[in-house]
């Protein structure tokens, strides 16, 4: 039975079942040293399982080379952390073929850690080429319309996926500069329809919401409360900078103000929210030091306490 | 598959603010190569005239430009202020690829054919692209699985072909590498007057886990770049001395260079000529698929 079978209510009641971790870091190659000397500030550590290999392509005879440096490191963070996958290359919105080959990598580094479940965006970032071994890419994670045809299209991936990967599978909502007129359905809505028909979770990005509300003149609070907040596992918080006169998510240095604004009412609003993680721009490190990245963990960790305080 | 002509479109638009500029001023016209409804002619006619498109342009750069930047430091470095030239011509002829060994080793096949034309002119720079990218192609490779296939060959062919150990490369440079290589690391512009001329070898080793460069004597270096493919073997005696410090390796003798697992000739010719298939397609389809600038 394919989870989106499955009634809403059991559904729904899988991710309950999942674990509550509490509050993570994404890794990136700034943090080797800070995931060693500092695991007792983190619950969980997320990872981008993508940059841990190359993959070489459909056709080719090993398509995805491990960099073993970095498989290391993951490794060793896995004896004392628990392990969240959140990739960057599934492409599920590209309209072409679901990558299976991803898929089955991405399920096994699932087994390979135990990931409770596993995330990735609601955008495309590859189209086809020429034929089946080769493939383009647009450079940037690009937002879907939403619209019915899409949203269609995108049942069946997401249900292709969940029936390879046992655990649930989470989507992210996307970051947009653009805005795409006469769209069928609000991005609430087109979420909203999504989880319910396929089953999956969401990873609610706060910082993009922030970034989209800001951009595109609409009010945070009111899309993050007009989502099916049960289906929220997985709240990621970051900060942004301008860029072209347009705020960006571009993942700089500590959490934004407006993030931390709005933080405790989303915690507080999701009852199956596993998982509080800051990502960050590695490049932001040497400016942020470890101390600085403790400092937004713990703030982070303060609103998770409080909830959890409160809700007994 | 209307969707995919809609994906096709905004990928160039988000990549190009000149292609934007074409569409907000004529978008029948400029869009007329893409397999699109009227809606989402609309729709990408309204996105290339928002402000998004130069966001959406510039993290297009940006992402790009981090990739080779990230393998390739001390070329566009030397490149100097010539690198936005070159990289432009490099994305103008050839969309991104997600692999970063394909996408860098592409680039630095085009600043190879620049300094060979002429275009491009510096003392330093063939060797740096060449020393760059062997660096990265032995610091992704697969490290456990070559290593046990270097196990598993020395098992079963002991007295099989010798040829490079696949972790380890040999880069050449015309010039004392250590000094060279030290004012690339600090950003100092050229010319560097105390960098002496000459042949010079280093190793780049990742067997060990870590990567690692050291010198290398000519000999050596040129025993391990002539193994696998002389039609005269040295004496054994030769390669004795390499072959007990493992930087020779056996080997099946049916397919001696098939433990480079990343650049089989094989799979090399067949990734070639799959890029090749592209590009034809590519330019022999510019009524449907825009240039990529």
């Amino acid at each position: 039975m394919s989870v989106s079978e499955l009634s809403p209510s059991p559904a729904a009641e899988r991710l309950a079942a999942l674990p509550r971790l509490g509050v993570g870091v994404l890794y990136n190659p700034s943090l080797r040293e800070f995931v060693r000397d500092h695991a007792e500030a983190l619950d969980y550590l997320a990872i981008i399982p993508d940059r841990a290999w190359q993959d070489e392509g459909p056709g080719a005879p090993v398509r995805f080379i491990e960099a073993d440096a970095q498989v290391e490191i993951l490794d060793r963070a896995a004896e004392r952390l628990a392990i969240v996958g959140h990739s960057v290359g599934l492409s599920i919105g590209s309209a072409d073929p679901l990558d299976s080959g991803h898929v089955e990598q991405v399920a096994r580094w699932q087994a390979r850690y135990g990931m409770p479940w596993h995330s990735d965006h609601l955008s495309f970032v590859r189209l086809p080429g020429v034929d089946a071994h080769t493939e383009l890419s647009p450079g940037m994670a690009l937002p879907v319309p939403y619209d019915h045809e899409v949203l269609e299209m995108l049942v069946e991936r997401v249900d292709a996926v969940q029936a390879r990967i046992p655990v649930p599978f989470l989507l992210e909502n996307n970051v947009y500069y653009v805005d795409l007129p006469e769209q069928e359905m609000t991005e609430p809505e087109f979420l909203n329809a999504l989880t319910r028909r396929t089953g999956c979770g969401l990873l609610l990005d706060v910082h993009n919401v922030v970034v989209n509300a800001t951009n595109h003149g609409f009010d945070a609070r009111g899309f993050i409360f007009a989502l099916d907040l049960e289906r929220v596992v997985e709240l990621h918080i970051a900060g942004g900078s301008e860029l072209e006169g347009l705020y960006t998510d571009s993942h700089a240095g500590p959490v934004a103000e407006r993030v931390w604004e709005l933080l405790p009412d989303v915690v507080a609003a999701c009852p199956n929210l596993c998982a509080i993680t800051f990502e960050f721009h590695e490049g932001w490190y040497p400016a942020m030091g470890a101390e600085g990245v403790l400092r937004e963990l713990r703030t982070a960790r303060d609103v998770w306490d409080r909830h959890h305080a409160a809700a007994g | 598959m209307s969707l995919l002509g809609f994906q096709l479109a905004l990928a160039d638009l988000s990549a190009s603010v000149r292609l934007c500029a074409r569409v907000a001023a004529d978008p029948d016209a400029a869009l007329a190569g893409y397999d699109l409804t009227p809606l989402e002619r609309r729709r990408l006619a309204s996105a290339a005239g928002q402000h998004g498109m130069r966001v959406n342009a510039t993290l297009y750069r940006y992402n790009r430009f981090i990739t080779l930047s990230t393998v390739m430091p001390g070329t566009l470095h030397l490149l100097g202020d010539g690198a936005r030239a070159v990289v432009d011509e490099f994305w103008a002829g050839r969309p991104p690829d997600r692999n970063m060994r394909r996408e860098t080793a592409h680039f630095a096949a085009l600043v190879v054919r620049m300094l060979d034309d002429g275009r491009l002119a510096s003392p330093y720079l063939r060797e740096v692209v060449a020393f760059e990218t062997a660096r990265y192609e032995v610091a992704v490779a697969p490290r456990a699985d070559l290593l046990a296939r270097v196990a598993d060959a020395a098992e079963r062919w002991p007295d099989g072909p010798l040829v490079p150990h696949p972790l380890v490369r040999v880069a050449t440079f015309a010039h004392d590498p250590q000094p060279l290589l030290t004012h690339l690391a600090w950003k100092r512009p050229p010319p560097y007057d105390d960098v002496a001329e000459g042949e010079f070898h280093l190793l780049l080793d990742c067997r060990e886990g870590p990567f690692t460069q050291r010198p290398l004597d000519a000999r050596a270096a040129k025993l391990l770049c002539d193994a696998g493919d002389r039609d005269d073997a040295p004496r054994f005696e030769e390669l004795e001395e390499l072959l007990s410090d493992g930087l020779l390796v056996r080997a099946d003798p049916a397919t001696a260079g098939a433990l480079h697992l990343l650049d089989p000739p094989a799979w090399k010719q067949a990734t070639e000529a799959a890029l090749e298939r592209r590009w034809i397609h590519e330019n022999a389809t510019a009524a449907h698929r825009l240039p990529w600038h």
